[in-house]
Protein backbone atom coordinates (compact mmCIF):
# COMPACT_ATOMS: atom_id res chain seq x y z
CA UNK A 1 0.00 0.00 0.00
CA UNK A 2 2.61 2.63 0.90
CA UNK A 3 6.34 3.09 1.10
CA UNK A 4 8.60 4.80 2.97
CA UNK A 5 11.73 6.62 1.18
CA UNK A 6 15.02 6.76 1.34
CA UNK A 7 15.13 10.26 3.02
CA UNK A 8 12.51 8.09 5.75
CA UNK A 9 14.39 5.72 6.17
CA UNK A 10 17.68 7.87 7.23
CA UNK A 11 15.73 10.47 9.27
CA UNK A 12 14.44 7.60 11.44
CA UNK A 13 17.80 6.01 11.68
CA UNK A 14 19.29 9.20 12.60
CA UNK A 15 16.90 9.91 15.01
CA UNK A 16 16.93 6.21 16.48
CA UNK A 17 21.01 5.87 16.29
CA UNK A 18 21.90 9.73 16.41
CA UNK A 19 19.26 11.16 17.99
CA UNK A 20 19.80 13.64 15.59
CA UNK A 21 17.90 16.55 16.40
CA UNK A 22 16.88 18.78 13.51
CA UNK A 23 15.70 14.54 12.16
CA UNK A 24 13.75 14.11 15.10
CA UNK A 25 10.57 15.34 14.49
CA UNK A 26 7.95 16.66 17.10
CA UNK A 27 5.04 15.48 15.34
CA UNK A 28 4.14 14.42 11.72
CA UNK A 29 1.64 15.63 9.13
CA UNK A 30 -0.30 13.82 6.31
CA UNK A 31 -0.45 15.65 2.70
CA UNK A 32 -2.53 14.92 -0.18
CA UNK A 33 -0.58 15.08 -3.45
CA UNK A 34 -1.90 15.11 -7.12
CA UNK A 35 -0.24 12.84 -9.72
CA UNK A 36 1.09 16.11 -11.57
CA UNK A 37 4.79 15.05 -10.02
CA UNK A 38 4.90 11.03 -8.90
CA UNK A 39 6.51 10.74 -5.46
CA UNK A 40 9.40 8.14 -5.92
CA UNK A 41 11.40 6.49 -3.01
CA UNK A 42 13.63 9.13 -3.89
CA UNK A 43 11.32 11.78 -3.38
CA UNK A 44 13.00 13.92 -0.70
CA UNK A 45 11.02 16.83 0.64
CA UNK A 46 7.29 18.17 -0.32
CA UNK A 47 8.46 20.81 -1.78
CA UNK A 48 8.80 18.15 -4.65
CA UNK A 49 5.33 17.73 -5.09
CA UNK A 50 2.38 19.54 -5.70
CA UNK A 51 -0.34 19.74 -3.13
CA UNK A 52 -4.06 19.58 -3.71
CA UNK A 53 -5.35 23.07 -3.32
CA UNK A 54 -6.03 24.61 0.08
CA UNK A 55 -9.83 25.26 1.13
CA UNK A 56 -12.62 23.21 1.29
CA UNK A 57 -11.30 20.94 4.44
CA UNK A 58 -7.73 20.84 3.36
CA UNK A 59 -5.56 22.70 4.76
CA UNK A 60 -1.96 23.05 3.03
CA UNK A 61 0.75 21.10 5.28
CA UNK A 62 3.86 23.01 6.45
CA UNK A 63 6.12 22.67 9.21
CA UNK A 64 3.21 24.66 11.45
CA UNK A 65 0.10 23.59 9.53
CA UNK A 66 -2.03 20.94 7.98
CA UNK A 67 -3.53 17.39 9.59
CA UNK A 68 -1.09 16.27 11.92
CA UNK A 69 -0.24 12.60 12.90
CA UNK A 70 1.26 12.70 16.89
CA UNK A 71 4.33 11.13 17.45
CA UNK A 72 3.51 8.56 20.07
CA UNK A 73 0.89 5.83 20.52
CA UNK A 74 -2.44 8.05 19.25
CA UNK A 75 -0.73 8.99 15.74
CA UNK A 76 0.74 5.54 15.41
CA UNK A 77 -1.63 3.20 17.60
CA UNK A 78 -0.14 -0.32 16.33
CA UNK A 79 3.01 -1.79 16.53
CA UNK A 80 3.03 -5.77 15.01
CA UNK A 81 6.54 -7.28 15.45
CA UNK A 82 6.15 -10.59 12.57
CA UNK A 83 9.12 -13.12 13.18
CA UNK A 84 7.57 -15.55 10.70
CA UNK A 85 7.80 -12.98 8.06
CA UNK A 86 11.07 -11.24 9.45
CA UNK A 87 9.32 -7.53 9.46
CA UNK A 88 8.05 -5.40 11.68
CA UNK A 89 4.63 -2.31 10.71
CA UNK A 90 3.48 0.44 12.55
CA UNK A 91 0.31 1.51 11.78
CA UNK A 92 -1.11 4.86 11.73
CA UNK A 93 -4.62 6.39 12.99
CA UNK A 94 -7.38 6.86 11.03
CA UNK A 95 -7.04 10.11 9.32
CA UNK A 96 -9.75 11.90 8.13
CA UNK A 97 -10.44 15.06 5.71
CA UNK A 98 -14.21 16.05 5.40
CA UNK A 99 -15.18 18.03 2.14
CA UNK A 100 -16.63 21.87 2.72
CA UNK A 101 -17.46 22.24 -0.99
CA UNK A 102 -15.69 20.15 -3.64
CA UNK A 103 -12.54 18.99 -2.83
CA UNK A 104 -10.40 19.56 -3.67
CA UNK A 105 -11.40 23.43 -4.21
CA UNK A 106 -9.59 23.96 -7.52
CA UNK A 107 -7.11 21.91 -9.62
CA UNK A 108 -6.03 18.48 -9.41
CA UNK A 109 -7.87 15.81 -7.41
CA UNK A 110 -5.55 13.70 -4.76
CA UNK A 111 -3.41 10.67 -5.99
CA UNK A 112 -1.00 10.20 -3.03
CA UNK A 113 -0.79 10.35 0.88
CA UNK A 114 1.96 11.56 1.96
CA UNK A 115 3.22 11.36 5.42
CA UNK A 116 6.17 14.34 6.43
CA UNK A 117 7.91 15.90 9.52
CA UNK A 118 8.01 18.94 10.34
CA UNK A 119 11.10 19.94 9.61
CA UNK A 120 11.21 23.90 8.08
CA UNK A 121 11.19 22.17 4.63
CA UNK A 122 9.08 19.49 5.52
CA UNK A 123 10.37 15.66 4.87
CA UNK A 124 8.99 12.71 2.58
CA UNK A 125 8.82 10.21 5.11
CA UNK A 126 6.40 7.64 3.61
CA UNK A 127 4.00 7.48 0.35
CA UNK A 128 0.81 6.29 0.20
CA UNK A 129 -1.08 5.40 -3.19
CA UNK A 130 -4.81 6.34 -3.11
CA UNK A 131 -5.75 3.67 -6.19
CA UNK A 132 -7.17 6.17 -7.97
CA UNK A 133 -7.70 10.30 -8.11
CA UNK A 134 -9.77 11.10 -5.10
CA UNK A 135 -12.52 13.90 -5.42
CA UNK A 136 -15.15 14.47 -2.78
CA UNK A 137 -18.50 16.33 -2.75
CA UNK A 138 -19.66 19.13 0.22
CA UNK A 139 -19.64 16.62 3.55
CA UNK A 140 -17.86 13.55 1.56
CA UNK A 141 -15.06 11.92 3.98
CA UNK A 142 -11.58 11.03 2.53
CA UNK A 143 -10.77 8.07 5.37
CA UNK A 144 -7.13 6.69 5.53
CA UNK A 145 -7.86 3.58 7.33
CA UNK A 146 -5.94 0.95 8.39
CA UNK A 147 -2.55 2.60 6.75
CA UNK A 148 0.74 0.98 8.13
CA UNK A 149 4.58 1.37 7.67
CA UNK A 150 6.49 -1.83 7.11
CA UNK A 151 10.42 -2.52 7.94
CA UNK A 152 12.24 -5.69 7.25
CA UNK A 153 15.74 -7.19 7.51
CA UNK B 1 13.22 1.63 15.37
CA UNK B 2 9.83 1.99 13.98
CA UNK B 3 8.58 2.33 17.51
CA UNK B 4 11.39 4.98 18.47
CA UNK B 5 10.98 7.32 15.33
CA UNK B 6 7.17 7.26 14.69
CA UNK B 7 5.99 6.57 18.32
CA UNK B 8 8.72 8.03 20.47
CA UNK B 9 8.46 4.45 22.13
CA UNK B 10 11.31 2.57 23.54
CA UNK B 11 14.13 5.21 22.41
CA UNK B 12 17.44 4.07 24.16
CA UNK B 13 19.38 5.94 26.03
CA UNK B 14 22.90 4.44 24.43
CA UNK B 15 23.97 1.29 23.40
CA UNK B 16 25.93 -1.97 24.74
CA UNK B 17 28.30 -3.81 22.70
CA UNK B 18 27.92 -7.22 23.90
CA UNK B 19 30.30 -10.20 22.54
CA UNK B 20 28.67 -13.70 22.56
CA UNK B 21 29.92 -17.20 22.58
CA UNK B 22 29.83 -19.72 19.53
CA UNK B 23 25.77 -20.11 18.78
CA UNK B 24 22.58 -20.21 16.37
CA UNK B 25 21.23 -16.18 15.97
CA UNK B 26 18.16 -15.76 13.74
CA UNK B 27 16.77 -12.84 12.81
CA UNK B 28 13.84 -13.37 15.94
CA UNK B 29 16.60 -13.17 18.58
CA UNK B 30 15.28 -10.70 20.71
CA UNK B 31 16.91 -10.05 23.72
CA UNK B 32 20.16 -10.16 25.14
CA UNK B 33 18.60 -13.53 27.55
CA UNK B 34 18.12 -15.48 24.73
CA UNK B 35 21.90 -15.65 23.78
CA UNK B 36 25.10 -16.65 25.78
CA UNK B 37 27.93 -13.94 26.38
CA UNK B 38 31.53 -14.98 26.67
CA UNK B 39 32.19 -14.94 30.70
CA UNK B 40 32.64 -11.81 32.28
CA UNK B 41 36.33 -11.73 32.36
CA UNK B 42 39.89 -10.35 31.00
CA UNK B 43 38.25 -7.12 31.18
CA UNK B 44 34.45 -7.90 29.65
CA UNK B 45 32.31 -6.83 31.51
CA UNK B 46 28.62 -8.55 30.83
CA UNK B 47 25.88 -6.63 29.09
CA UNK B 48 22.72 -6.57 31.29
CA UNK B 49 20.44 -3.17 31.28
CA UNK B 50 22.84 -0.23 32.08
CA UNK B 51 25.76 -2.18 32.33
CA UNK B 52 28.28 -3.29 29.70
CA UNK B 53 30.68 -1.40 26.62
CA UNK B 54 28.52 1.72 25.95
CA UNK B 55 28.30 3.21 22.38
CA UNK B 56 26.76 6.81 22.28
CA UNK B 57 23.62 7.25 20.47
CA UNK B 58 24.90 10.42 19.26
CA UNK B 59 27.44 11.24 16.11
CA UNK B 60 29.70 10.09 18.93
CA UNK B 61 28.49 6.86 18.72
CA UNK B 62 27.63 6.35 15.53
CA UNK B 63 29.77 8.62 13.46
CA UNK B 64 28.33 8.53 9.77
CA UNK B 65 25.13 8.28 8.04
CA UNK B 66 24.85 8.08 4.24
CA UNK B 67 21.62 8.02 2.07
CA UNK B 68 22.46 6.00 -1.14
CA UNK B 69 19.75 6.99 -3.86
CA UNK B 70 20.92 4.75 -6.24
CA UNK B 71 21.08 1.68 -5.20
CA UNK B 72 17.66 2.72 -2.16
CA UNK B 73 19.79 1.93 0.91
CA UNK B 74 20.82 3.75 4.06
CA UNK B 75 23.98 3.54 5.92
CA UNK B 76 24.80 3.99 9.66
CA UNK B 77 28.51 3.69 10.80
CA UNK B 78 29.39 2.49 14.00
CA UNK B 79 31.99 4.37 15.80
CA UNK B 80 34.71 2.01 16.71
CA UNK B 81 34.37 -0.10 19.75
CA UNK B 82 37.43 -1.51 22.04
CA UNK B 83 37.05 -3.87 24.70
CA UNK B 84 40.99 -3.87 26.23
CA UNK B 85 41.92 -6.62 28.89
CA UNK B 86 43.01 -7.20 32.03
CA UNK B 87 43.99 -10.48 31.15
CA UNK B 88 43.28 -13.25 28.70
CA UNK B 89 39.75 -12.74 27.77
CA UNK B 90 37.58 -14.51 28.38
CA UNK B 91 39.28 -15.93 31.25
CA UNK B 92 37.50 -18.88 30.78
CA UNK B 93 34.82 -20.49 28.46
CA UNK B 94 34.11 -20.16 24.56
CA UNK B 95 35.94 -17.37 22.43
CA UNK B 96 33.73 -14.02 21.20
CA UNK B 97 31.93 -15.33 17.84
CA UNK B 98 29.72 -12.89 17.61
CA UNK B 99 28.93 -9.02 19.00
CA UNK B 100 25.20 -8.14 19.35
CA UNK B 101 24.43 -4.07 19.56
CA UNK B 102 22.02 -3.87 22.08
CA UNK B 103 19.73 -1.19 23.69
CA UNK B 104 20.03 -0.13 27.39
CA UNK B 105 16.65 -1.83 28.77
CA UNK B 106 16.16 -4.39 31.02
CA UNK B 107 16.55 -6.99 29.38
CA UNK B 108 18.39 -6.03 26.79
CA UNK B 109 17.21 -5.48 23.09
CA UNK B 110 19.04 -6.78 20.17
CA UNK B 111 18.92 -4.72 17.46
CA UNK B 112 21.59 -5.74 15.18
CA UNK B 113 24.53 -8.95 15.10
CA UNK B 114 27.98 -8.42 13.71
CA UNK B 115 29.57 -11.38 12.56
CA UNK B 116 33.51 -11.32 14.08
CA UNK B 117 33.83 -14.61 11.09
CA UNK B 118 35.71 -16.88 13.63
CA UNK B 119 35.85 -17.41 17.43
CA UNK B 120 38.00 -14.35 19.28
CA UNK B 121 39.45 -13.93 22.31
CA UNK B 122 42.51 -11.68 23.78
CA UNK B 123 45.58 -13.41 24.90
CA UNK B 124 47.04 -11.24 27.39
CA UNK B 125 46.16 -8.11 29.24
CA UNK B 126 46.53 -4.58 27.83
CA UNK B 127 45.35 -5.87 24.26
CA UNK B 128 42.16 -4.97 22.59
CA UNK B 129 39.10 -6.65 20.83
CA UNK B 130 38.13 -3.45 18.56
CA UNK B 131 35.42 -4.30 16.55
CA UNK B 132 36.04 -1.23 13.61
CA UNK B 133 34.09 -0.16 10.61
CA UNK B 134 30.99 -1.71 11.40
CA UNK B 135 27.94 -0.27 9.15
CA UNK B 136 24.61 -1.09 9.36
CA UNK B 137 22.49 -1.09 6.34
CA UNK B 138 19.09 0.22 6.20
CA UNK B 139 17.00 -1.49 3.28
CA UNK B 140 13.76 0.53 1.89
CA UNK B 141 10.42 -1.12 1.97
Amino acid sequence: MGFMTNRGVKAMANTYFRADATDTPTTFRMALVTSAVVPTVDTALLSELTQIATGNGYTTVTSGAGLAVERSSVGFDTITQDDTNNRAFVQIKDLTWTASGTFPASGNPARYAVLVDDEASPQVIAVFDLGNDVTLVNGQPLILQNYSITGTN
Amino acid sequence: MLDGYFRATNEPASFRIALLVPQTLTKATATISDVTQIAASGGYTAVNGATGLTLARSAAGWDAITENTVLNYVTVAMADAKFLSTGKMPATGESARWAAICDAATPNNIIAIIDLEFPRDVPVSGWELTIENTTLVIGII
